[in-house]
Formats: C-alpha cells, structure tokens, sequence
C-alpha cells in the first residue's frame, strides 16, 4: 500500500524558446488503498501529472514523494495502464503479460507463466493466452493492459484513460469488473477519465482540472456505498456529483 | 497453378532458341556467343571442376552478409539514438553509397592484400548502408508508447533495445537487409574481380582473358542462381518474422 505526495509540482514544456506550464504548484494527496479519480478536459495537464508520479517525466520544480521515498524515475510499485493499450503486437497475449514482470527478475520462467495464466483468468481473458493483440477486440486489449500491469504488483495503480476508446456498454462493465479487481487487491488508484460519470461510479474522491495552468479546481468526495452496480447511477448523490463535475468543467472550458 | 506458366516459359524459351540458332548458324560469332546448349552444359558442369572457387564465393557472401546485418543493425540503433551522431556519420554513410565501390578495391587491396578480405569488404560496404538507413528509420518511429511501455515495466536500456525497439523495428530492419543482400552479393564479385586468387568473380575474368566465353556465362548463370535464391529466401524470412501486424 501507498501514499503518494505531490508537493507544488511545476511542469514546463519548452515551445520555441518558452516555457509553457503546463502545471504549476500543484499539490496533491493521495491515500493508502484510495481510488482517486483525475477529471479534466483535453490538455488540462492530468496525462502529465499521470506521467509524473509513473517517473516517466521529471518535474521542472516540486517532489513527487511514494511511501516518503521521491520518484526520479519508473519503478516496480508503480505500474501504468496506457491510454492505448501498447501491446506488443509480435507477443502472444501470455507473453505480453509477462513483460509485466519479467524484466523485474524476481521470479522464474516457470513461476512468471502461471502468474499470468492467472491474470488473464483475473481479467477473464484464460481462453486467448496464444492469440496475438490484432485478433483481440479493443476491451479484450484493455484488459491484457491491465493483466500486464497487474501483474507487477505494484502498489500503485495509474490509469490514462484506459477505456477511452470502448464503446458505452463495454466501458461501463470494465468499470465496474476494474472496481471489483481494485476491492480484491486494495491498491492506490490514481484514474484519468474525462467522463464525470465514470468519475463517480469508480471514485472515493474525484479531483477536478481547469485549463493549464490553474491545475486543481475541485476536490470532491463521492461517498457513495460500495460495492457499486449500475443501481448507482439512480442515486440522487451520484446525479449531484455528475453535475457537478459537468458544471465545472463547461466553466473551465468556457474561460478560454 | 495458373496459366502464366505457358507465357512464362515462352518468355525463357523463345530467347535461348533464337541463341542457339544465331550461334550455329554462325550469325553471331561463336567464340563471343557460344550456342545455348554449350553454356547450358558448363553450367551443370563448371562446379564440379572448380568446386574451390564456389566455396569461397559462398563462405565471402555468408562473412559478408552476417557481418553487414550485425554491424548494420547496430550501427543503425545507435544513430537512431542521437540527431547529431546521425548527422555527424550521415555524411560519411552517404559518401559510401554514392561513391562507385571499385574505388576503394585498391584501399583494401593495399590494406588487406589479395584475398577474401577485399570481397568481404567490399560487399559489406556495399549492402551496410542500406541495413543502417532502415534500422535507423524503424528504430525512430517506434512508438513512444511501446518506449514507455518498457520504461514502466523495469526495463534498462539494453533490454529496451532487444525487447521492445529492436523487434519493433523488425519489419523496416529485414527491408533494408532483404535490399542489402543483392548489393553484398554485388560487391562481393566485384571484389572477385579485382582482388582475389579465387572466387567466381575472378573466374569470369580468368575466363574473360582466355575467351572462354561458354565459361563466363556459365560462372555468371551461377551469380544470378545465388542472387535469386538469397532473395526469395530472404522474402521468406520477412515474412516469417513479420508474422505479427502491427495493432
């Protein structure tokens, strides 16, 4: 389990001899076993943080802290699931999970393929460990995507827009098979939608983005029961919330 | 099967009929052309003579080409690595590919002396540039994703490089080296002729100097059968590798 602090990050992007900011200041706690929502509009900045805490950027100023430890760079209990699942397509299925793992040398061939036959079943996937990503549906590729980041066992869980590009039904069920597999494990969720709904349907808390560089402009508790099914969205405090986030982020847009 | 077999067949029988005939009617002179049937036989019968001769050719092609795919992959993953590097020896790789090969045969004829050496040479620097300028292309479009990808999952740079860029870059890489086995080949022989005490390039020069033209075009009937065989079996390769498409 993790905490995770963001004290006053600053991230610039140089563009023709300037710095854009991209984030400035922003700070951001995130508890042990949370499942912290990140909404924001296109370019809002909330890839970047993502980015951040995974190590894959460095901050131009302000720390990203793990369990107290500061991040400067990729590390094994941090595992991202990519926006765009990025498999490789000349592995198997089995073998694209396994890259999960298996360039952290803690385990052996033997032990690595039954850790990930035992994924894939995770992710309800046990029938295509031999097919190749292009003869999988896009869900199905999402699901190896997080199989693969499963599979490291990290602490911390950072999405980027996983189901993005599923159609409505197919997202809405990853959503809720995602927050079973989170209530099994209890990791530190950092998720990146910019679907209020699914915001809330997944969420303890939510954390709203304005434009680049206002960086957060709301902080919201959910506070809806768990476990959560579809009934959820005909609560009256999931409606609330959804208009909420709607409300702020047409404002956002607006002030451009 | 299809029907293009018919027409096919024409295509290769009506040219050497018309040989045959033109040589022994004596329309051209048999010594500069002999008749189709004399060449045919030295084909069948030129590597048992001179068995030697195709050894080394293929153990030169064999050097060369391993030696022009390692080397040019590797070279080509490094440039991809660094825009200034890339400019920096771009040049001098461009220089290699414009400059007609004969004239570096003396350079390694000074350097190496007469020998394998030389033809190796020479089809390694006939075909690398090919393998590095594909290599290096492939390796920059992979994906930053896929880079990211393995950043994430613990990757050091070397396992970045074979697992993840490498493969990725697969299908550009076997491109360049499927274009680069035709040119070894070429630099090889060309090597042959100038430089060697053996070989099938120097051969036909041998051959050349005795008018023994049956022979040449025997030896020549052989560097065609080699060029043809290394490309089919090198398309088969691609495709073999390239079993996977892209998502």
């Amino acid at each position: 389990m993790a905490r995770i602090a963001v004290d006053r990050v600053s991230m610039a992007f140089e563009t023709d001899n300037e710095h854009r900011f991209v984030l400035k200041d922003l700070s951001l706690d995130i508890a042990d076993g949370e499942f912290l929502t990140i909404v924001g509009l296109s370019g809002c900045g909330k890839t970047t943080l993502l980015n951040l805490i995974a190590g894959l950027l460095t901050p131009t100023s302000g720390a990203i802290t793990v369990d107290g430890k500061p991040v400067t760079g990729p590390g094994p209990a941090r595992a991202v699931v990519f926006q765009d699942a990025s498999l490789l397509p000349w592995r198997s299925v089995l073998r694209n999970v396994e890259l999960g793992v298996e360039m952290q040398k803690r385990y052996g061939k033997e032990e690595i393929r039954e850790r990930a036959l035992a994924h894939l079943e995770t992710v309800g996937l046990p029938d295509f460990a031999n097919a190749y990503p292009h003869q999988l549906s896009g869900g199905m590729r999402q699901r190896v995507n997080l199989a693969r980041a499963l599979i490291a066992e990290p602490d911390v869980l950072l999405m980027d827009e996983p189901f993005a590009a599923l159609d409505a039904h197919t997202r809405e069920s990853m959503g809720y098979e995602l927050q079973r597999i989170w209530a099994e494990s209890r990791k530190t969720v950092i998720f990146i939608t910019h679907s209020a709904d699914e915001a809330v349907t997944l969420s303890d808390r939510i954390v709203v983005m304005g434009r680049p560089p206002n960086g957060i402009i709301a902080n919201l508790d959910v506070g809806l029961p768990r476990p959560r099914s579809m009934e959820v969205r005909g609560l009256p405090r999931f409606a609330e919330l959804s208009l909420e986030i709607r409300e702020l982020l047409s404002k956002a847009g607006a002030r451009s | 099967m299809n029907r293009r077999w018919i027409p096919r067949l024409l295509g290769l029988v009506i040219p050497f009929l018309a040989w045959e005939v033109a040589s022994r009617t004596g329309l051209m002179h048999p010594v500069f052309l002999p008749p189709f049937s004399t060449v045919l036989w030295q084909v069948v019968t030129l590597p048992g003579e001179v068995w030697p001769d195709f050894l080394s050719t293929g153990f030169e092609i064999v050097v060369s080409l391993l030696l022009t795919g390692f080397s040019g992959v590797v070279i080509g993953v490094v440039l991809a690595q660094s825009e200034k590097l890339d400019a920096l020896l771009g040049a001098l790789m461009w220089f290699f590919y414009a400059a007609p090969l004969v004239v570096f045969t003396t350079f390694f004829i000074v350097t190496l002396g007469v020998g394998p050496g030389v033809p190796i040479c020479l089809g390694i620097m006939s075909g690398i540039v090919f393998v590095i300028a594909s290599t290096r292309d492939g390796v920059r479009e992979v994906g930053k994703d896929l880079v990211n990808v393995g950043r994430v999952f613990g990757a050091n740079p070397l396992e970045l490089a074979l697992r993840i860029v490498v493969p990725a870059a697969v299908p550009m890489i076997m491109a360049g080296l499927r274009i680069g086995v035709g040119r070894v080949l070429v630099g090889v022989i060309v090597g042959e002729f100038f430089a060697s005490g053996g070989g099938l390039g120097y051969l036909i020069v041998r051959y050349g100097n005795e008018l023994d033209m049956a022979r040449v075009y025997a030896a020549v009937a052989w560097i065609v059968f080699t060029s043809i065989l290394l490309n089919t079996g090198f398309a088969r390769i691609e495709r073999s590798f390239v079993t996977w498409r892209p998502v």
